[in-house]
């Protein structure tokens, strides 16, 4: 193979060009960025080619968020499901998403057959998906249900990505979302600094309404019922507080009203629901307090008919002057509807509610038509900077739910880079001195092949966008370790070949050639792992399985063609008497 | 410079007995204590948050006891990495999807606390990585053993799967000793060892073969005596040198690679072992107690 040393050394010399053609960016990149004089220096044209670090190393939160199947799959149910039916399919799904856990299957796929398995006709539950529910399967109803999912969770990346691109406040660089699987997505955002506002803002479902507050009398006679409804010693009417024109509670009983309610929900139907106020606020006695309304569950406005959203500071004049608000705008049919309900509810109080939260519940006090509306109430411009956004983005189609959270802080990434250079710096270097020493002047050119090894690799990386982290680096400084092993490989067979009195030519030829099969026979199976590796890992061990292919593939080239390049000329063109090996 | 002379002529076959028997006793107790003591598993595979934090100094014990009080929750809380001014704790909890809560108790007891780092992985991923993980290791014998099959013959994959095993099994049971976590870094780890054992086992096997193509008239024991022999300086050198690299990765590497880097200490030495010891004795054994009748057809 290519005997000719020139053409040899011309390929060699255009790839070591190319490389440092592909690094150049980069270094320069992280060069400024280490220098603390150069901090001002615009970078965005480097960072498009140099090469990325991956969140473990520039710190930042890595977010796998999955589909609410449990929430998903009653929404998509029909919705005049008697209480009885409503809680039988609630099992059945909550069976379904159990034996997906267990078996290791989608929870679609379980669903299917559960009801197969116990005659559960779907149809029952899902007659609102069919034109013509009659004879429609168990199959039938769970095939759309998939492709209603597969739209859902393509509408809700999209969502996500309007949301995150709307404003940058919460990462620095591109932030990166994509689809995993059928029902699950990763969300990258680097450099954040708060993680919980960071996650509660991509979570956020923005199921935004306007929806008509009850009267306090309804609400207390509901009370009553729930009261009468059930048969144990906590009763609600004890521990909520009416006044003269709205129901409050003690902050600290949160949770347990919240239990009462939910043990309930069927006395209230599906005419009304009870949600809290946002705001927390210092009662009488210097306990905390929260508000709760009685609304209509059929909302006057969603998310559907809102147009724009904004986050500005309120104007003077306004009672609420310099605070931080949302100014919402309406579409046409938004607009007509609102008019006729603020016209037909005058001196009724409107809830503005978001995610089942009350932000507000003023007071109608005229007709409406122009559709713009303000929602205030929020503590800070950022949050009602998130709301706005999340409004303007849309409501997602269905609730996510966190399963996985990596979050690594500034200083650690940080940390781990320095860790990272340092181990590397000094492997290298123990490898060098060693090489040199063991087998003297060929073992400088085993160095020379492993320096230009790293060079190529690296340029390999960027050139592949791979992200680099701190397993790659791990996998760069086995491939340091490992890869001498070609050369040694070949350097022990050469050293044979020269005491069976071979001459210095045919010994370097022999030693290629009988080392270069065993070399491939020990990369491969070395690459099989790495393959099999990169298939299981997330993230940061994908890192280490594609650097520690990349850098045995390489050293594959390195280690043989240039070592025995350099060989060659030195054999043929300095006319060495002796090999020093 | 070089380790051992060519004149070399050690009768490594002859030790079988001794190291058969060791390796079968380190395996079986490797089983043994994994089958007993379990597996220490990280919570991506058990499902479950940790929470690294660094406050300033403090005694664990001292922490402990002011954070168990505050939180109420079940939590283990283990120190690690600390200096004169930081005490850097990992806190570690079932899974939560809102860690903000826990967070916002502790900082009111401690103002300074540091947010370092958040793991968390829900019980369904868990229970999904471990059976990818699982599988993972599987498929890759499989393949290797393909490969083997393909690129020599059975008996060397026999004897290679045999010496995957004895190296993996091993590792695993020092890992449960060591009480160290396993997770997915720690199966990168495993994989790579079964990578780096075979590929001290190919050399050897290259070596076998080609001596049996040269020398057709010397006995089987012979020349595998003779190619571990010859073999031997390559086997024991590029063991120092990526042992060299690993040591430097356990050493520098910092708290994250730190049981990644031991366990490929580990691994690299029981795979040199494993290399010279295992996989070909176990390869000449089976070829002398069951040759396959079409295959010494063949040879003859």
């Amino acid at each position: 193979m290519l005997y000719n040393l020139n053409i040899r050394w011309i390929l060699i010399f255009s790839i070591i060009v190319a490389s440092i053609y592909f690094i150049m960016p980069s270094y320069e990149l992280y060069s400024i960025k280490s220098d603390p004089d150069l901090q001002d220096i615009n970078t965005d044209h480097l960072s498009d080619d140099a090469i990325q670090l991956g969140l473990d190393l520039k710190g930042g939160l890595y977010i796998v968020l999955e589909l609410d199947y449990a929430s998903y799959l009653l929404q998509k149910a029909n919705g005049k499901l008697s209480f009885n039916k409503r809680s039988q399919l609630e099992s059945i799904v909550s069976k379904s998403i159990n034996n997906a856990l267990n078996n290791q299957t989608g929870v679609l796929y379980e669903l299917e057959a559960l009801s197969n398995k116990n005659n559960i006709a779907l149809i029952s539950y899902y007659s609102n998906l069919f034109r013509s529910p009659a004879d429609k399967q168990n199959i039938d109803v769970v095939e759309l249900l998939k492709e209603d999912r597969n739209d859902s969770m393509s509408s809700i990346l999209e969502i996500m990505r309007n949301r995150i691109e709307d404003h940058n406040q919460y990462g620095m660089g591109e932030p990166s979302i994509q689809q995993l699987g059928s029902d699950r997505m990763v969300i990258e955002l680097a450099g954040i600094t708060d993680v919980a506002k960071a996650k509660d803002y991509v979570q956020r479902t923005a199921e935004f309404q306007l929806t008509l507050v009850e009267d306090l009398q309804i609400f207390k006679d509901l009370i009553f019922q729930i009261d009468q409804s059930q048969n144990n010693d906590y009763k609600l009417q004890y521990q909520l507080i009416p006044t003269a024109n709205r129901m409050l509670a003690l902050e600290d009983d949160y949770n347990l009203i919240n239990q009462v309610l939910d043990l309930n929900q069927y006395v209230l139907g599906d005419k009304y629901k009870i949600l809290w106020s946002n705001e927390v606020f210092m009662g009488p006695e210097g306990k905390l307090m929260r508000e709760l309304a009685l609304v209509r569950s059929k909302p006057a406005i969603s998310s559907g008919q809102i147009q724009e959203s904004r986050a500005l500071i309120s104007e003077f004049g306004n009672d609420d002057a310099g605070n931080w608000i949302v100014n919402l705008d309406m579409t046409t049919a938004g607009k007509v509807k609102w008019s006729r309900f603020t016209g037909n509810n005058i001196g009724k109080k409107v809830a503005i509610v978001l995610d089942d939260i009350i932000y507000m519940a003023p007071t109608i006090q005229a007709k409406i038509s122009s559709g713009g509306t303000r929602i205030t109430g929020f503590k800070d411009k950022q949050e009602a900077q998130d709301i706005a956004s999340v409004l303007k983005a849309g409501e997602l189609p269905a609730p996510i739910n966190v399963v996985q959270i990596n979050y690594i802080g500034p200083s650690l990434g940080q940390d781990s880079i320095t860790s990272g250079t340092l181990s590397m710096m000094i492997g290298l270097l123990l490898v060098f001195i060693f090489m040199l020493l063991y087998y003297n002047l060929s073992g400088l050119i085993a160095n020379c092949a492993l320096l230009i090894n790293m060079l190529i690799i690296f340029a390999v990386l960027i050139t592949m966008d791979a992200v680099l982290t701190l397993p790659g680096i791990a996998g760069l400084l086995l491939t340091i370790g490992m890869t001498v092993d070609a050369n040694i490989i070949i350097f022990e067979r050469i050293r044979e070949e020269l005491l069976i009195s071979k001459s210095m030519r045919s010994a370097v030829h022999t030693g290629y050639n009988r080392a270069f099969l065993t070399i491939l026979d020990a990369n491969i199976t070395t690459l099989i792992t790495a393959c099999v590796l990169s298939f299981i890992g997330s993230g940061p061990i994908k890192g280490f399985a594609t650097t520690l292919s990349v850098g045995i593939l390489c050293s594959m080239f390195t280690a043989v063609f240039i070592t025995k390049t350099i060989f060659l000329t030195f054999i043929d063109y300095v006319k060495i008497k002796k090999l020093s090996i | 410079m070089k380790l051992f002379k060519e004149t070399l002529s050690i009768n490594f076959l002859n030790h079988t007995m001794v190291t058969g028997i060791l390796s079968c006793i380190c395996v079986v107790s490797a089983v043994l204590i994994i089958l007993i003591k379990g597996l220490n598993l990280t919570i991506e595979f058990t499902g479950g948050t940790n929470l690294n934090i660094s406050v300033s100094k403090i005694a664990v014990s001292e922490f402990r006891l002011k954070a168990q009080q505050a939180l109420k929750d079940n939590l283990q809380i283990v120190e690690i990495q600390s200096d004169s001014k930081k005490s850097n704790f990992l806190l570690r909890m079932k899974f939560i999807e809102d860690e903000k809560n826990i967070i916002n108790s502790l900082k009111v007891l401690f103002p300074d606390l540091e947010l370092n780092s958040i793991d968390s992985f829900g019980p369904k991923l868990g229970a999904e990585l471990q059976s990818n993980a699982r599988n993972a290791i599987l498929m890759a014998l499989l393949l290797i053993s393909i490969y083997i099959a393909i690129r020599f013959d059975r008996y060397y994959a026999l004897g290679s799967i045999f010496a995957l095993l004895h190296d993996v099994l091993i590792t695993i049971g020092l890992l449960s000793i060591l009480n160290i976590e396993i997770g997915i870094s720690i199966i990168a780890a495993l994989l790579t060892i079964v990578g780096y054992s075979l590929n001290d086992t190919i050399v050897v096997y290259d070596r076998i073969r080609e001596n049996i193509a040269k020398l057709i008239s010397d006995q089987k024991r012979a020349i595998i005596n003779r190619s571990l022999n010859e073999t031997l300086n390559r086997t024991v050198i590029t063991s120092f040198t990526t042992l060299l690299v690993v040591i430097v990765l356990f050493v520098y590497g910092g708290a994250v690679l730190q049981s990644f880097a031991l366990t490929l200490i580990i691994g690299v030495l029981i795979g040199t072992y494993s290399s010279i010891y295992v996989a070909s004795p176990i390869m000449f054994y089976f070829e002398e107690k069951y040759p396959i009748p079409e295959f010494i057809d063949e040879e003859a």
